[in-house]
C-alpha cells in the first residue's frame, strides 16, 4: 500500500461513468455502514481526497441533515464534476443495493409462512440487535467524563425510548440546547 | 394505500431526516412510533424484519428504511421512505460547499457535531430499548442478543458472518 502523507492525492476521477462504478462497488462491499469502505476506496485506494481532506467532508456530512453516506456523496460527486459528479456518485450508491434488498425481501416474503423461514429472519434479526447495541455502546465511550453530555444523552433516551416522545420534539428542544451550550462552551 | 396516505408517509420521513444526525438507526425508535403504533402499515416483527434482511445485505445502512417502505406499499413505498429520508442530504451539500468554510462556520460545525452527539446516542439507546424489548421467542431472541454482544465484543469475527450463522440457527430451533 502506498504510504500517502496527509495531504498528498493523485490524479482526480475521470468521468461521471467512473464516479458511478467505483460508487456502486463500494455499496456492494458495504456491511454495517459504508463509510469505512468509502474511506478505504476514496483516500488509500483511488487517492481522490487526502486523509485530510476524508475527515473534513466527513464533518461537514455527519453534521448535515440527512444520512452521512449520502451527504458524503453529494459533496464528494459535486467537488469533481458538479451536479453530474454527485448525481452519478448517489446513484452509483444507492441504485444497486436498493434493487438487490428489495429483491432479497421479495423472495423472503413468498416464503414467509414457512416456519423455518421466520426462524431465521428472527435469528438474523436478534444478530442485527446484537449488533446496534454494541455500535450504541461504542457511540456511548465518546462521552466519558463529559457530564453535561452525559445528561443530554439521558434525557434524549428518557423522552424518545421511554416517554416516546416524537424526535423532532426532542431535537427542537433539547438538541437545540445542547447545540447552544457546546457553542457557548467552546467560545469560552 | 391512498395516495395521501403515501405523501404522509413521505414527509414523516423527511421530518425524520433532518434529525438523521446519529445514522438512520438511531430514528427506528420514531419510525416504529408512525408505522407500527400509529397506523399500523406493518407488524413489529415485519418492522425487525426490515433490519434484519437489510443488515443482512450489502449497501449503505439506510437500505433498512427501503424494505420497510417497500413492504407498507410496494416500489412506490420504498420510494417515499427512501427519497424522504435522503432528500435533505441531496439539498444541503450542494448549499454548504458554495458557502465557503468561513471560521464562524467552522465553529457553528464544531458546535452542531458536539451538541447533537449526546443526542444521538440517546436516540440510538431508544431503539436498542425498543429491540430488545421487544426481541422475540421470550428469551431465545435474548440469548441470541447476548451471544451477538459477547461474539463482538470478544473476537473480530466480521459482523455479517454473525447474522448469517443467526439466521441459520434461527431456521433450525423452534421459537
Amino acid at each position: 500500500m502506498a504510504d500517502t502523507s496527509l495531504t498528498e492525492t493523485g490524479p482526480p476521477p475521470r468521468s461521471a461513468g467512473e464516479l458511478f462504478l467505483v460508487f456502486a462497488w463500494i455499496s456492494m462491499q458495504s456491511f454495517g455502514g459504508a463509510l469505512t469502505f468509502i474511506e478505504k476506496t476514496v483516500v488509500r485506494d483511488k487517492r481522490w481526497l487526502s486523509p485530510k481532506e476524508f475527515l473534513g467532508l466527513y464533518a461537514i456530512s455527519q453534521v448535515l441533515p440527512g444520512p452521512t453516506g449520502i451527504s458524503f456523496c453529494v459533496l464528494l460527486g459535486d467537488r469533481f464534476l458538479g451536479i453530474r459528479g454527485a448525481v452519478a456518485t448517489v446513484s452509483g450508491f444507492l441504485l444497486l443495493p436498493s434493487g438487490l434488498i428489495i429483491g432479497i425481501a421479495a423472495l423472503f416474503q413468498q416464503f414467509q409462512h414457512v416456519p423455518q423461514v421466520q426462524g431465521a429472519l428472527h435469528g438474523m434479526g436478534a444478530a442485527s440487535v446484537g449488533l446496534i447495541v454494541t455500535t450504541a455502546a461504542r457511540m456511548s465511550r465518546t462521552l466519558r467524563g463529559q457530564r453535561t453530555g452525559i445528561a443530554v444523552a439521558l434525557l434524549s433516551f428518557a423522552a424518545v425510548g421511554l416517554g416516546r416522545l416524537p424526535v423532532s420534539t426532542v431535537v427542537l428542544t433539547l438538541g437545540v440546547l445542547s447545540v447552544w451550550l457546546a457553542w457557548r462552551a467552546h467560545h469560552q | 394505500m391512498s395516495t395521501s396516505d403515501l405523501f404522509a408517509l413521505f414527509l414523516h420521513f423527511l421530518s425524520l431526516s433532518v434529525f438523521a444526525t446519529g445514522g438512520a438507526i438511531a430514528l427506528a425508535s420514531d419510525m416504529h412510533r408512525y408505522v407500527v403504533d400509529q397506523h399500523g402499515y406493518i407488524t413489529h416483527t415485519e418492522f425487525v424484519n426490515s433490519i434484519a434482511l437489510a443488515q443482512a445485505a450489502p449497501g449503505p445502512n439506510i437500505m433498512f428504511v427501503t424494505v420497510m417502505g417497500w413492504q407498507i406499499a410496494g416500489v412506490q413505498g420504498a420510494l417515499a421512505t427512501t427519497l424522504g429520508l435522503s432528500l435533505p442530504a441531496l439539498i444541503f451539500p450542494f448549499v454548504v460547499s458554495r458557502l465557503g468554510r468561513k471560521a464562524q462556520f467552522e465553529r457553528a460545525l464544531k458546535a452542531l457535531q458536539r451538541g447533537l452527539g449526546p443526542v444521538a446516542i440517546g436516540l440510538m439507546a431508544s431503539t436498542c430499548f425498543l429491540l430488545v424489548r421487544e426481541a422475540p421467542g421470550v428469551w431465545k431472541g435474548a440469548v441470541m442478543i447476548a451471544a451477538t454482544i459477547a461474539l463482538l465484543a470478544l473476537t473480530r469475527i466480521p459482523p455479517v458472518l454473525l447474522i448469517l450463522t443467526a439466521g441459520v440457527l434461527g431456521a433450525l430451533i423452534v421459537w
